[in-house]
């Protein structure tokens, strides 16, 4: 059972707003502009939170509604915005995302979108891909979802990618949880198993550090060619249950089937995606994959002496809660004890934990129990100090850390690379014990 | 609430409007362009004020933008309380904005009064509450004499203006709610107010001693390590020193128009500066006996510093520096970089007042393409370049941009973990430049990949 709580605020907030899910999701678009239509209040803070996470540039814009503009509701900011972002920067694709602010306004965006097209007819290439997002609903991973569908809605065409194939394609529905080395496993892996795999968004080619100069726009990430012709794929792999709804699009729209994995972590679930992917392609395993399966297993084994009798709790969005609490409790027999998520959607219902919170890091703090230590983001450092409790980072943000995005959470790879993190934890644990009188 | 905003942004000590017409006013103002803007609100501005003040609780009342993505994020450093490192927002749902959340909000303060028992709480306004009118310096008295704490409400909507604005709501609500309000057990001889220190990365900690071996007492910190308590004490101090942070003169000001405490504007960046304003705040105090023992004390720093600084000039000497930075810091800095032998080829206008670029001009004799005004990663990368600088001095922001072209490059904002003031902080900023500028990583990156060179 979920509980929720009852108190007239929040402590310690472990939710992002929709603004920060969207703005990502565009962050992973080759040549894309955020466009944050709102006070430049909510981009400065949403840069300076993404730019400390991933340690990289963040290219967002705002558009800098101010005092009368609020008050009167004009659409002159959007416009100009817009237009200006086009003439200096000239970006393929601008994701216009909206904030609390213009929503209490009652701003239509679309009805401003189609305005402004008729202004311009000139700026009629540049896709605008507009998604609302009001931080007083919904959390980051809902304005993540939310983005990846408003793409696949609004820039697919159906003609596009018609041409003769040689290989599968396949679109790759990469949730928020992911991180830059678990998109590139699974690129590789696709690869390697015939397929022409296409992520959307790819995050690990634009904030994973591989883009060695100067850049005012995304590069290197998801192409729009590569969107616009998602709709002829032959097949969509939703990673997340957020993405669902995303897959639902290009099945709807352009008939694409998919296959959802709420999650892949653990060397079961990766099992089950091993499993599609030879009926799906009739090809043999690879090689690497056997062995890093043989090692996944190898190091649960080396670490199991120091799961046992351990417990922890957890606090994240909904998908990355999901991934870490089943593949910890269900294969590393590490006992759950307080799960907190930000909001009501997934299936971490179904986790066997003694508390599952839809709330904060206070409630976390509250409900730690006797927890050997905690997964959460960089925020929950302080209830670590005072709880004198190891954390162990993921989620949002992960900062004051290097190399966070390049640790794998999934696959065989991620299943090994927990079962020593994990396992070092527990281990330090037991030792620390040993000494105590 | 509007006409209240307009009579801030108006009042005297306002950067932008002091000494100019209306049309200029109009113009120095303005709107910031939409598509085409960096920088915080004004809520992100009043906050970097108050959030310093540890032992008192900030609850910022709007939806979860605001303060989710914020909080613990702050350089600031402190002894008084962890109550800044708390994120307590009333995270308002569609629900509330349709219903009104003044209730929600008064038990909010409730609730954090009773739990976490701080000294006071401040209560910040956001875009959505204030556009629905929520009325929160009401719900702030109401609250206050229930739970017989301050409660003191910063009315600092975003889309009010700039950080800059913001700083100076802050400023206001100290004025206004707190100053005045408490007495102090006893006021020292030569006892001052420092505005505008929030000690980031622990630079007060540097200042602090300076003015313990002087026998100067710092009575009310603004904010840096401070109480609550010390804030609403600080009309018993004899002089106002500001330092970097314009922003802020406005509390200055109106501690003199209230309660008659004469301020001066000082820095304690480099060596000379610090022996200026040192010398200036003696003027003030009307002290001429600590005026020679100031003399002979910076006189014995500078010989002291300058020893520790040896291992460092060489590599320092002559190399050329970029300074990127907002405000008081992009003249301020300047004098540090002199006094370390190195050549600054341009500085940042960025945020800067009238009065700071005329400080910046003074550095450069009247060149006036020294200045280098606003501009985006790219302008900057190309003056880089342009002028074979060997160093960016700038915020976080621009770290990044630096490492993508391989540049080396020094934090001199917010987010950095070393402080740079006073004696200690010149010979920690010498060490940093040193270590970045003589790093062998550059060589490795600087070097082709095996088949870049076939
Ligand atoms: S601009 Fe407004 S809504 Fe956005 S962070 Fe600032 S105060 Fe909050």
């Amino acid at each position: 059972m979920v509980r929720v709580i009852e108190k007239p605020l929040s402590v310690n907030p472990l939710k992002k707003s929709q603004v920060m899910g969207a703005v990502t999701v565009f962050l992973g678009i080759d040549s894309c502009m955020p466009l944050v239509h709102g006070s430049q209040g909510c981009m400065a803070f949403t840069k300076n939170f993404l730019t400390q996470h991933y340690r990289e540039v963040t290219p967002m814009q705002s558009t800098a509604v101010f005092d009368i503009a609020t008050i009167l509701g004009d659409d002159s900011n959007l416009q100009d915005g817009l237009k200006n972002v086009i003439d200096k920067l000239k970006p393929k694709v601008i994701g216009l995302v909206t904030t609390g602010m213009t929503e209490t306004r009652g701003d239509d965006i679309k009805a401003v979108l189609s305005r402004f097209r008729e202004k311009y007819p000139d700026y009629a290439d540049t896709v605008i891909v507009p998604v609302s997002t009001p931080d007083f609903a919904g959390d980051a991973e809902t304005g993540y979802a939310e983005a990846v569908a408003q793409i696949l809605t609004v820039a697919v065409k159906p003609e596009a990618g018609k041409e003769y194939k040689d290989k599968k394609c396949i679109n790759i529905l990469a949730g928020m949880h992911l991180n830059a080395a678990d998109i590139d496993w699974l690129k590789r892996l696709f690869a390697d198993f015939g397929l022409d795999a296409f992520v959307l968004p790819d995050l690990a080619s634009t904030m994973g550090g591989q883009v060695t100069r100067f850049y005012s726009l995304p590069e290197e990430g998801a192409r729009l060619s590569d969107i616009e012709s998602a709709g002829c794929a032959d097949f969509s792999i939703a990673v997340g249950a957020s993405m669902e709804k995303a897959a639902d699009v290009l099945l709807e729209n352009h008939s694409v089937p998919y296959k959802k994995f709420d999650t892949l972590m653990g060397v079961k679930a990766t099992d089950e995606l091993l499993s599609w992917l030879i009926d799906y392609t009739g090809k043999p395993v690879p090689e690497w994959v056997k062995i890093e399966r043989k090692r996944a297993v190898d190091a649960m084994l080396d670490a199991h002496f120091s799961f046992g009798g351990k417990t922890c709790s957890i606090a994240g969005e909904p998908d990355l809660l999901y991934g870490f609490g089943k593949f910890l409790s269900e294969e590393f027999g590490i006992k759950l004890e307080c799960l907190v998520t930000t909001a009501k959607t997934g299936h971490f219902e179904t986790l066997k934990a003694d508390n599952i919170i839809f709330g904060d890091l206070g409630d976390l703090e509250e409900n730690i129990g006797k927890s050997d230590f905690i997964i959460a983001n960089t925020n929950a450092e302080h209830i670590c100090k005072r709880k004198k409790l190891p954390l162990y980072k993921a989620g949002y943000p992960v900062k004051e850390t290097l190399g966070h995005f390049h640790r794998n959470f999934i696959g065989y790879r991620g299943a090994m690379q927990l079962a020593f993190d994990i396992g070092n934890i527990c281990l330090e644990k037991d030792i620390e014990k040993s000494h105590k009188i | 609430m509007r006409l209240k905003l307009q009579t801030l942004v108006n009042e005297p000590g306002c950067d932008h409007n002091q000494s100019k017409t209306d049309k200029q006013k109009k113009e120095a103002c303005k709107k910031p362009t939409p598509g085409a803007t960096a920088g915080g609100c004004a809520f992100d501005g009043a906050q970097i004020v108050l959030l310093p003040v540890a032992d008192a609780a900030h609850l910022i009342h709007g939806p979860i933008t605001c303060c989710g993505h914020s909080y613990n994020n702050r350089g600031t450093r402190t002894t008084v309380g962890d109550l800044h490192d708390y994120g307590f927002t009333t995270d308002i749902s569609e629900m509330d904005i349709i219903m009104g959340s003044e209730k929600k909000l008064k038990e909010s303060i409730k609730y954090i009064t009773e739990k976490y028992r701080p000294k006071a709480v401040f209560v910040y306004s956001t875009c959505v509450t204030a556009m629905i009118g929520e009325d929160i310096a009401q719900v702030c008295k109401d609250v206050s004499s229930e739970v017989r704490l301050p409660v003191i409400p910063v009315d600092s909507p975003g889309f009010a203006g700039s950080k800059n604005l913001g700083n100076k709501f802050a400023g206001n609500s100290i004025v206004e709610y707190v100053v005045g309000t408490k007495e102090p057990e006893a006021v020292p001889e030569n006892s001052i107010n420092l505005i505008g220190e929030y000690n980031i990365a622990g630079e007060l900690w540097q200042i602090e001693p300076i003015l313990k071996d002087l026998g100067i007492n710092l009575l009310s910190k603004m904010t840096g390590n401070a109480t609550y308590d010390e804030l609403a004490y600080a009309n018993k101090a004899q002089v106002s020193v500001v330092i970097c942070s314009r922003a802020l003169i406005s509390i200055a000001r109106q501690l003199k128009d209230k309660y008659e405490i004469p301020y001066l504007e000082g820095s304690f960046y480099s060596m000379k500066q610090t022996k200026q304003t040192l010398l200036k705040i003696a003027e003030l105090l009307k002290n001429d006996e600590l005026k020679s023992k100031i003399e002979k004390y910076c006189a014995e720093k500078e010989e002291a510093t300058y020893a520790e600084l040896e291992p460092y000039l060489p590599v320092l000497k002559g190399k050329k520096v970029l300074v990127y930075t907002g405000g008081v810091k992009s003249w301020s800095v300047l004098h540090q970089l002199e006094e370390l032998g190195m050549e600054v080829i341009k500085s940042s206008t960025r945020k800067s007042t009238e009065e700071d670029i005329d400080r910046i001009l003074d550095h450069f004799e009247g060149d006036q393409s020294a200045l280098m005004p606003k501009g985006d990663g790219r302008t900057i990368l190309n003056l880089i370049k342009e002028h074979n600088a060997h160093l960016l001095l700038a915020g976080g922001r621009n770290m990044y941009n630096a490492m993508k072209e391989q540049i080396p490059f020094l934090d001199v904002n917010q987010e950095r973990h070393f402080a740079f003031a006073g004696y200690e902080g010149m010979v920690e900023l010498a060490r940093h430049m040193a270590y970045t500028l003589t790093s062998p990583v550059f060589d490795v990156a600087h070097s082709k990949a095996p088949w870049e060179v076939m």
